[in-house]
């Protein structure tokens, strides 16, 4: 009896450490078992860096630790209480490098991260969520459900706006303060239809610097082509309309007294030399006509059911 | 009154020049340029000097101008012709029995003197005047419109019934140029890989050898009469040339040559090798660049001819200064600075510029 018993044990000790060996077997990159169960958050190299989300009372999870837990604290029952009286989601997050988490660029790791977190409020899913990604100060946020439509080209900069001037100054307690308080006056400006004059792809920065100024009509380049090209024009003008003034002038050819046909041509030879070549370096810059994306720009984001933005902080 | 009148040219537009007793310089009435006499008697010493020397090298070469046929003098004609002398600069004026000069045609000095005829040469040929002087007088209003900066008081002021017919005396030179001119040219291909724009260019050393004849090349033969404006009023119509007969001289003066077929010469060489280098520089085609990097113009110079052109002359002033139009008695072509008001100039400008400014204003604000 003992026997059996011993050996009952030994094929439960045995099956015990024979599942997790299967378990490692299966493909840790597929987006899909992303992550590997509900409520944990797992990095693509199989590690799991939380499992608190199941709680329905966290809306901040700071991996980074860039946060004290006061403020982690403070910011969490912000949101909560926003979230609640909103009936829209407002959730923050900080890593250290967003490719750990996801595949794609900054924005594009936000939404799969709202996606597998479950994230936002009623049947749509109402919410927006804010990503700090340390390491290259990156960061994005992106809107789904109704943030989708409240989350366009201006409002995003109205968000932007509000946060990055704390983050620039590593004030992350008051950066998250107030992406959480606007987010949710934007949504309530929007549902109000303060922003109906502006359509969707309007962009905030085409009336505010990335610096968050207002804009000038017109930019200190496009005023001096405004005085110069126009003095230009005028001097060529007068120059054309001074010539007709000038009638006279010397004649330095004979050309209406050469005799017709007289021209005899005895030599007459095109004689190749050699080759140069010179090289112009263009850089990418000059082919792209530029891009919202570094020194300080942002670049809108839509589709798929969200919408958002991303940029340098 | 002078025995004789020294005429003397601007150098910088070859206007005549004129003393004037308060600055004690002799200025120009065309382009303004002042000189002291010692400066004016060197810079014409330096000039006769090279025409002499390029002359006598020229006829040491044996290839000088032929002038061997300029020995016609006027003969009997001599009879049936009057001269006049101005005392203010210096034209010798002729014109036939019937015609009397009542005033200079260059200097507009209304105090002409009767003269004697002097000189040897008889014109060979003669163009006749095809243009009336009512078609004169209204080619001239013509040459008004579309000025925008002539000044009205200017058109309201001028006298324009002051227009003469003048036959000019020109030198009429034939010859040609022979060239060998060697032309640097290049034919370039861009090409881009990666972020790089390459640029290739091939050379070619391009040899052109040819020459170019010319049929009576005309050089003016009077000092009156500025270079630039009779250089202006060409060309000629050649169709129309006759033999010279006094019979086209009634009504009008001409002016006898001031200037020797030798020391006009120089303008004719010049005019001509300039020519057929350009004629052979347009037979280089298919370049991206041509530029010439030498040049050897010979020329075979043949006879020279003298020949009397019509020409339609008004000088006026205003506002102290002289303004000389001429108009090609043969083909109406008419030529002639105007002056320029500087509030209609300083006004188009502003306009023209505000203009440009607003409507680039209102693009940009509109592609905001």
């Amino acid at each position: 009896m003992k026997r059996l018993l011993s050996l009952f044990l030994a094929l439960v000790l045995l099956a015990a450490f024979a599942i997790p060996a299967f378990a490692d077997e299966e493909p840790a990159d597929d987006l899909e078992t992303f992550p590997a169960a509900e409520g944990e958050l797992e990095t693509l190299d199989g590690e799991t860096v939380m499992d608190d989300a199941t709680e329905e009372d966290v809306y901040i999870w700071d991996e980074a630790d860039i946060l004290t837990d006061s403020e982690r604290e403070k910011l969490n029952e912000l949101c909560r209480k926003l979230t609640e009286e909103h009936e829209f989601g407002v959730y923050i997050m900080t890593v250290n490098d967003y490719s750990e988490y996801g595949h794609g660029d900054v924005y594009d790791v936000s939404t799969q991260i709202f996606l597998e977190k479950g994230l936002g409020v009623g049947d749509d899913a109402d919410g927006i969520f804010l990503i700090l990604s340390m390491d290259e100060r990156d960061f994005a946020f992106c809107a789904h459900g109704y943030g989708e439509k409240a989350i366009t080209a201006y409002t995003r900069g109205i968000l932007e706006q509000a946060f990055l001037d704390n983050f620039r100054k590593n004030d992350w307690y008051g950066g998250f303060r107030d992406y959480a308080e606007t987010s949710v006056e934007i949504i309530e400006d929007t549902r109000a239809g303060k922003y109906d004059k502006h359509d969707y792809y309007d962009d905030y920065y085409n009336y505010y610097n990335y610096d968050g100024s207002k804009k000038s009509l017109l930019s200190g380049t496009q005023i001096a082509v405004i005085v110069i090209v126009p003095l230009i024009i005028a001097g060529i003008a007068i120059l054309i309309m001074s010539s007709k003034h000038r009638s006279v002038k010397k004649a330095v050819t004979a050309e209406d007294y050469v005799i017709p046909m007289s021209l005899n041509i005895y030599n007459s030879q095109d004689i190749y030399t050699h080759t140069t070549e010179s090289r112009r370096y263009i850089s990418d810059d000059s082919r792209s006509g530029g891009g919202g994306g570094g020194g300080g720009g942002s670049s809108f984001h839509s589709g798929g059911g969200f919408s958002g933005s991303s940029g340098k902080f | 009154m002078p025995s004789q009148v020294t005429n003397y040219k601007c150098p910088a537009c070859t206007g005549p020049l004129h003393f004037t007793s308060a600055s004690g310089m002799l200025e120009c009435d065309y382009c303004g340029a002042h000189y002291t006499v010692e400066e004016v008697e060197r810079l014409m010493r330096e000039e006769e000097a090279k025409a002499a020397e390029a002359y006598a090298n020229a006829q040491a070469n044996g290839n000088g101008w032929d002038t061997s046929q300029l020995e016609n003098e006027w003969g009997e004609d001599a009879e049936n012709l009057r001269a006049y002398n101005c005392p203010s600069c210096g034209a010798e004026l002729i014109c036939d029995a019937t015609t009397a000069a009542t005033s200079c045609p260059y200097c507009n000095n209304p105090t002409v003197v009767p003269g004697q005829l002097s000189g040897i040469l008889k014109p060979d040929y003669v163009i006749p005047f095809r243009f009336s002087k009512e078609q004169a007088l209204s080619a001239l209003k013509t040459h008004y419109k579309g000025k925008p900066f002539l000044p009205k008081a200017f058109t309201d002021a001028n006298h324009i019934e002051e227009i003469q017919g003048v036959y000019v005396p020109f030198w009429l030179f034939d010859g040609v140029a022979d060239a060998d001119v060697e032309f640097a040219a290049t034919r370039s291909h861009t090409r881009r890989s990666g972020n790089y724009e390459i640029t290739t260019t091939e050379h070619y050393r391009i040899l052109r050898s040819g020459s170019v004849g010319f049929d009576r090349v005309p050089v003016d033969a009077s000092t009156k009469m500025p270079d630039n404006h009779m250089d202006s009023i060409e060309p000629y119509d050649y169709s129309d040339i006759r033999d010279f007969s006094i019979a086209y001289l009634p009504g009008f003066l001409a002016d006898k040559f001031d200037v020797s077929a030798e020391e006009s010469a120089p303008r004719a060489d010049i005019r001509c090798k300039n020519t057929v280098i350009d004629k052979l520089r347009g037979t280089v085609s298919g370049y991206s660049t041509v530029s010439t990097r030498s040049e050897n113009v010979e020329l075979r110079r043949g006879s020279v001819k003298y020949a009397l052109f019509p020409v339609w002359m008004l000088n006026t002033k205003w506002k102290d200064k002289t303004f000389l139009f001429a108009m090609n008695g043969q083909t109406g072509k008419i030529v002639g600075d105007l002056p320029i008001s500087k509030g209609k100039l300083w006004g188009t400008f502003a306009a023209i510029a505000g203009s440009a400014a607003a409507v680039l204003t209102a693009l940009m604000l509109i592609a905001h």
